[in-house]
């Protein structure tokens, strides 16, 4: 199996022209072109489990369009490679040795919905180098789909399920899973995450894993990217995200107290007893102060500080965020 | 990149892109022959049926129901092509093949439904000629595309061959459009395709443009014209699609 893959956006801009669409009454309109991406900069390191994550319409998609060669950025450049040195990276766009060990799934994406989904299984089988067809089966078992259907007869959920199946028996050395995990029960999501991290640990590779159930999936991030509007509000390791904040919660005098000058991120208060989130990681005097005082020190829920940060209220203060 | 990686290299990308050229043409021209077959057999059936009703009642026909049928099998190799590019070209993108593979499995699917229609249509004049003289009847060719003489058979199969190809690529060019740009100017699109789809109908006449010309270009030299003219359509039928899904985007579904 090729080494793990990378990719590096620089400078990135994907706009759509204006565009026909159609409201939920069934009438329609013209969109005015907009960014999907608008100057995105980051690195993926290769080897890791990267979370992507972001509000609706903040570009995810986009950007994993552009790493599996769906798609040219409208501006920027963009590589894709094996190996630490991103200057021997590629461009992924109709470069056979990128797509073919690029793997991008989303929910019900990329299958052939009017033939059995076996035809689909066959075309992965054929094109994909490290495609594992036993770990397909006995997916295809776990989540109980049955390759007799057509996948536009499938529910949502078990739609999902196969995008599942797709990534992880693929192998690729880059695989995206792109929200797979819409319509999927809290059993078979969870079956899904295990299987990830099985997979991940017997044929390391890169994974890219968007989502909106944060606080199910951090568990899996080494690595977090945050969009914003089509830009990369942060990118950087799970550990440097946990350190930017944290939690106080006891007695509001002696939380207060605490706090002191911090900037607090957000506050819930239950009676005599008040949570304040707050900017930055502790130091040793606050946590021996905070144990003195019955205070409990937490660490800050990946979910919370991605809500905070693309808070349209925080969004001001905050720099433009570059990623590494 | 040391020598051994680069080889390594370009060994992995040359079978990857065998492998999914071989897998899209496998994908088009599977239909264009199997669901072709049914096809001809049920024109096959027509061809035989409808003269013995007609011979039953005491008529004669001068042509055959094949003439039609020929002309039907462009339109339904169109069909194919168009049904099942829109079918596999998001599927094929998705399992990573590139764009160019999926163009080259479409001009060898192309070749592949040209030759097999071509030579069941070639097959099918000849039986019709052959049970109207057991009838006792006058077969006259249909206006395009049946050559006599002694190489009359391979000239048939080549220049209908050649027709359908160009109906093909046209079909998956159709489809191409609907895919990158959407229902309005997919839509658009149909006038240029139409286009080409003239020049290939003009194109498998050639033969007849030219006797009012003169007799001097009937013969060989129609011959050579037309195989000349249709190879031309399919060329440029072939660079059509080749501009219209270079740049194909591929919108992930949900």
């Amino acid at each position: 199996m090729t080494a793990p893959f990378g990719a590096r956006l620089d400078d990135v801009v994907v706009r759509f022209g204006r565009q026909r669409r159609v409201t939920s009454d069934g009438g329609t309109y013209r969109a005015d072109a907009s960014a999907a991406l608008d100057g995105a900069s980051l690195t993926i390191r290769p080897g890791t489990i990267t979370g992507v994550l972001g509000r609706n319409g903040a570009g995810k998609t986009t950007m994993l369009s552009l790493l599996a060669a769906y798609r040219r950025p409208t501006a920027g450049t963009l590589a894709v490679g094996a190996g630490d040195d991103p200057a021997a990276w590629e461009d992924p766009w109709e470069n056979p040795w990128v797509t073919s060990n690029v793997q991008l799934v989303s929910e019900g994406g990329g299958v052939q919905d009017d033939e059995k989904l076996r035809e689909t299984l066959k075309y992965y089988a054929d094109l994909r180098p490290f495609w594992d067809a036993d770990t397909a089966e006995r997916l295809l078992e776990t989540f109980e789909i049955s390759t007799r259907k057509k996948p536009n007869a499938l529910s949502r959920g078990k739609r999902s399920a196969v995008g599942a199946v797709l990534g992880l028996a693929s192998r690729a050395p880059l695989t995206i899973f792109d929200e797979v995990y819409l319509g999927m029960d809290a059993p078979t999501r969870y079956a899904f995450y295990d299987e990830i991290l099985a997979d991940y640990a017997a044929h390391p590779r890169t994974i890219l894993l968007s989502s909106h159930l944060v606080e199910e999936v951090e568990r899996l991030f080494e690595d977090v990217v945050v969009l914003d509007r089509g830009r990369v509000l942060l990118a950087e390791s799970a550990e440097e995200m946990a350190a930017r904040g944290f939690s106080l919660t006891g007695p509001t005098t002696a939380v207060e107290r605490l706090a002191g000058d911090r900037r607090i991120l957000h506050r819930q208060q239950l009676g005599g007893t008040v949570q304040v989130t707050l900017e930055g990681a502790p130091d040793d005097g606050t946590r021996a102060a905070a144990r003195e005082a019955g205070v409990e020190v937490g660490h800050l829920p990946l979910q919370d500080l991605f809500v905070r940060l693309t808070d349209p209220a925080a969004r001001a203060g905050h720099p433009d965020g570059a990623g590494r | 990149m040391t020598g051994a990686l680069l080889d390594e290299r370009v060994a992995f990308v040359r079978q990857v892109r065998r492998a999914a050229t071989a897998r899209a043409t496998r994908a088009i021209a599977e239909p264009l022959v199997v669901v072709g077959l049914g096809f001809w057999v049920v024109v096959g059936l027509a061809g035989v049926v409808v003269p013995q009703i007609v011979d039953r009642a005491g008529n004669q026909m001068d042509t055959g129901v094949l003439g039609t049928g020929g002309y039907s099998a462009r339109w339904f190799a169109f069909a194919l092509g168009l049904i099942m590019v829109a079918t596999i070209a998001p599927n094929h993108v998705a399992a990573g093949g590139t764009r160019r593979s999926l163009f080259r499995g479409s001009l060898l699917a192309a070749a592949v439904g040209g030759v097999f229609n071509g030579l069941a249509y070639a097959v099918a004049k000849l039986a019709e000629r052959s049970y109207f003289d057991a009838l006792g009847w006058t077969w006259e060719a249909p206006e395009f595309l049946v050559f006599g003489g002694r190489s009359g058979f391979t000239l048939t199969v080549v220049a209908a061959g050649l027709a359908i190809a160009a109906y093909v690529l046209v079909g998956i060019a159709v489809a191409i459009g609907y895919l990158h740009h959407g229902p309005w100017r997919g839509t658009l699109l149909l006038v240029p395709n139409a286009a080409v789809l003239a020049l290939a109908e003009v194109a498998t006449r050639t033969e007849r443009f030219l006797e009012p010309l003169g007799p001097e270009l009937t013969g060989a030299t129609a011959v050579a014209a037309t195989l000349v003219a249709t190879s031309a359509v399919v060329v440029i039928a072939a660079g059509w699609l080749r501009l219209n899904l270079r740049t194909l985007p591929i919108r992930p579904s949900r």
